[in-house]
């Protein structure tokens, strides 16, 4: 700032790291999502509903949808598959006749950016609504021509994640009817990435 | 926030409370309409939460073994490169077998050659080599594991004893080959501008044969001075032979940043003579720059950056590959970036030549692999020793790498965690555990948290554990990355002002204190929101904030006087006191500079 200024503060900011400034942009697409996530299932319950983004399954893939998803990513190819296979959910997908009936595991919200579908029940109308609030145009972000944060497209991500592996045990020497004296619990689990532990272990001790 | 885990399946009702900030990153309060609240502690300290990288194959990066020393570290490189050049450059030939080869590699790339030569003898050669180099420093000239017999010739080579200009001086080898390639290797190292032969005795080349040393040696090791090095005995003076022999030995192997000049002390009044020095030394060496003063001649190095030789210099590095060196880089309880800024600094590399495979958790001690790119082993290990260990940011456990690294190509992390006061139904406190490393076909992270002092019954738990498998968890993103609903300001509000373009108040809401940075770091934001000068402010920055320094960066330009006249180069500041400030330590800089001007 001293170098330019105090009338300068994007050159300032250009000083900082790409990646720092990208942190930053980083936590406010959690922040969107967290809030939309909040939002959907406060409103609509823990069930898929019309007008839900949801994930359609990989036709000949094996496993579930969220492995075929990671084998993709994980050959770093399919990203563009796997968008096109996010649709909005119809009241036909629910009928007893329909050849997949969607699960919550299966709906995601969108992350902020300027190539993303949108629900189309109230959670997507509070996601025009919040970036309205803010103020911020993805598809014409000055911090995008100014070279000051990456060009955000947007993805998807789903609204529950299901570990798997769950395993629990009394630790060794530990009595298996614990319910006064201290016992050491063991919880492992395997989360796929991008998920929070913290976030499973929130779940795991707060539901009742 | 919601959560789907309520009975029913319905979502909770209970209004969300947030929680005090005593803990920095972990769990939110919530507080339901039954009453029961949720006052988990998690990842309180950095030591509560351990983040180990994983290998594609499942096993963890390395860490705690004995790091490699800098000669096992060329070669390992130069192993490295040997397999690399094996597998991809048919032009290039792999690693010589031979006294022969050695020559022919050696003659081409002398750095390579040595390489070759310390992965073929081993570490203890490599050593032995590092003592001959410092011997030789000192005026003593080889040490031990050498033959007396080779001893003596270099020696009598190095004293100027033996014959020089076209009659090679030459020492008896041994016969088996890992100790005639150490002879081969000394000769080579010690004299930078001598054509080395090995030969079978009886086998030398014509002028060789002559000066075959005496003895039933089966090998002999032949020195022959090249022409650069002939014309620089030539036009120095002898008293300055064998320490510019040194000069280009040791030094030209240093990085340019650690080189250091050399005034001949031989007596050169004759300017044409002076001349003839001055080209051969420029001969011998392009990175040399000579200049003369009263009759001296003083050597310097070019400096690392512009000037002519580094132009040359640059397009030579841009047409040599790469040197990547992997090591893990351990950080505890700050971010990755300061942790990145602080393993550059010391390396002495931008931050971008640091790859790594992915962001670690702040409020943790993790553990990972990267890899530098451009900075020499010997730099590499300098940075292990500066920044030591047990601190905030550790690098240890060096190694060659084949490139850089990518984000997101890891096998998963093994996590390990502590809970301290989870009081509901539960009361834990837990330790950092170990697993076994998770099958590396699969990209999952495996968790494993010990929950200690549990009161509930293994029926809870059971029915808690198939809930968590069947029904999952809403899958917010976690304060690590949204940060907490107790800091002010939040980092998403930075995030949402950038890409609104609104850059003065997300330069304001970076350096505006928010409680979870050290002491030091709040005190610098405190100074600048109060007004403080800000190079002052800058100052109070620790070096691992690197974000903020370079935000508040000073470029104060030295006045520069000369001649009487002064150029005074200083850069705006946030206002004109403030520049004014500037001069206060120095105002009679400032005075004569204003007399000058005005004089002019």
């Amino acid at each position: 700032m001293i170098r330019y200024g105090p009338d300068n503060p994007l050159l300032a900011l250009q000083q900082v790291p790409f990646n720092a400034r990208t942190l930053w942009t980083g936590a406010l697409s959690g922040h969107v999502f967290n809030a939309l996530a909040d939002r959907r299932l406060r409103e609509l319950g823990p069930h898929p509903v019309p007008g839900d983004l949801v994930l359609e399954p990989e036709p000949a893939a094996e496993g579930s949808a969220g492995a075929a998803v990671g084998r993709q990513r994980a050959q770093g190819s399919g990203r563009s598959g796997w968008r096109s296979r996010v649709r909005l959910a119809t009241e036909a997908d629910f009928l007893p006749s329909a050849s997949w009936q969607p699960r919550l595991r299966d709906v995601v919200l969108p992350m902020p950016g300027h190539s993303v579908q949108l629900p189309s029940h109230s959670v997507g109308t509070a996601y025009r609504d919040m970036l309205a609030d803010l103020g911020i145009d993805y598809a014409a972000s000055p911090a995008a021509k100014a070279d000051m944060a990456p060009t955000l497209r947007g993805t998807y991500r789903r609204v529950v994640q299901v570990p798997t592996q769950v395993e629990w045990r009394w630790q060794e020497g530990a009595v298996a009817e614990a319910g006064s004296a201290g016992a050491p619990l063991v919880l492992a689990f395997s989360l796929r990435e991008g998920c929070y532990a913290t976030m499973a272990l929130r779940e795991f001790v707060g539901a009742s | 926030m919601a959560s789907i885990g309520e009975a029913g399946g319905t979502a909770p009702s209970g209004s969300v409370r947030e929680h005090p900030a005593d803990f920095l990153v972990g769990l939110q309060a919530r507080q339901t309409e039954h009453g029961s609240e949720l006052a988990l502690r998690f990842k309180t300290e950095p030591e509560d939460f351990e983040v180990v990288e994983l290998n594609d194959d499942g096993s963890s990066v390395p860490f705690g073994s004995t790091p490699l020393s800098l000669h096992e570290l060329e070669t390992a490189r130069a192993d490295a490169a040997a397999g690399a050049d094996a597998n991809t450059a048919d032009a290039k030939p792999t690693a010589p077998t031979g006294p022969d080869d050695w020559e022919k590699l050696r003659m081409r790339d002398p750095d390579q050659a040595v390489a070759h030569l310390e992965a073929a003898l081993g570490p203890r050669a490599a050593g032995a080599l590092a003592r001959q180099a410092g011997a030789l420093s000192g005026g003593d000239v080889v040490q031990e594991q050498l033959p007396d017999s080779a001893k003596q010739g270099i020696a009598r080579w190095l004293d100027g004893s033996s014959p020089v200009g076209g009659v090679p001086a030459a020492v008896e080898a041994p016969s088996e080959k890992a100790p005639r390639t150490l002879v081969y290797l000394a000769c080579a190292c010690l004299f930078p501008h001598a054509d080395v032969h090995a030969s079978r005795r009886g086998e030398e080349p014509g002028r060789d044969a002559a000066a075959a040393p005496p003895g039933t040696g089966e090998w002999v090791v032949a020195l022959r001075e090249d022409d650069t090095a002939r014309a620089l005995r030539q036009a120095l003076d002898p008293v300055d032979w064998v320490p510019v022999l040194r000069l280009l030995r040791l030094e030209s192997r240093l990085p340019p940043a650690e080189r250091a000049g050399y005034r001949l002390k031989g007596a050169y009044p004759d300017k044409q003579r002076r001349r003839e020095v001055h080209q051969a030394l420029a001969a011998a060496h392009r990175g040399l720059t000579t200049s003369s003063a009263h009759g001296s001649i003083c050597i310097k190095w070019r400096p690392a950056r512009g000037g002519k030789g580094n132009r040359k210099r640059r397009r030579d590095d841009a047409e040599a590959p790469v040197q990547h060196v992997a090591f893990t880089l351990t950080k505890r309880g700050i971010e990755q970036h300061a942790a990145l800024g602080a393993a550059a600094a010391a390396l002495h590399v931008p931050i971008h030549a640091i790859s790594m495979r992915g962001n670690k958790d702040k409020c943790a001690v993790t553990r990972q692999r990267c890899v530098v790119a451009g900075a020499t082993p010997r730099r590499v290990t300098a940075a292990c020793e500066q920044l030591g260990r047990g601190g905030a940011v550790e690098m240890s456990d060096l190694g060659p790498a084949p490139g850089p690294l990518t984000i997101g190509h890891l096998g998963g992390n093994r996590c390990g965690a502590v809970c301290r006061e989870a009081a509901w139904c539960w009361w834990l406190r837990a330790k950092v555990t170990t697993l076994p490393p998770h099958p590396p076909s699969s990209r999952a992270r495996r968790f494993t948290v010990v929950l200690r002092n549990c009161t509930a019954s293994s029926a809870e738990v059971a029915a808690r554990v198939e809930a968590l498998g069947q029904r999952g968890f809403v899958n917010f993103f976690g304060s690590q990355r949204v940060g907490l609903v107790t800091q002010e300001p939040q980092p998403w509000r930075i995030g949402a002002a950038l890409l609104r373009g609104a850059w003065q108040e997300a330069v304001k809401l970076i350096l505006t204190p928010n409680g979870r940075d050290s002491p030091a770091v709040d005190a610098a934001k405190a100074a600048f929101q109060a007004g403080e000068p800000l190079p002052e402010v800058r100052d109070m920055f620790p070096p691992s904030a690197v974000r903020e320094r370079a935000l508040v960066k000073v470029c104060v330009a030295p006045l520069v006087w000369g001649m009487g006249r002064c150029v005074c180069v200083c850069v705006a500041g946030w206002d004109i006191q403030r520049v004014c400030l500037l001069f206060l330590p120095s105002p009679s800089l400032l005075v004569a500079g204003l007399d000058s001007v005005r004089a002019r």
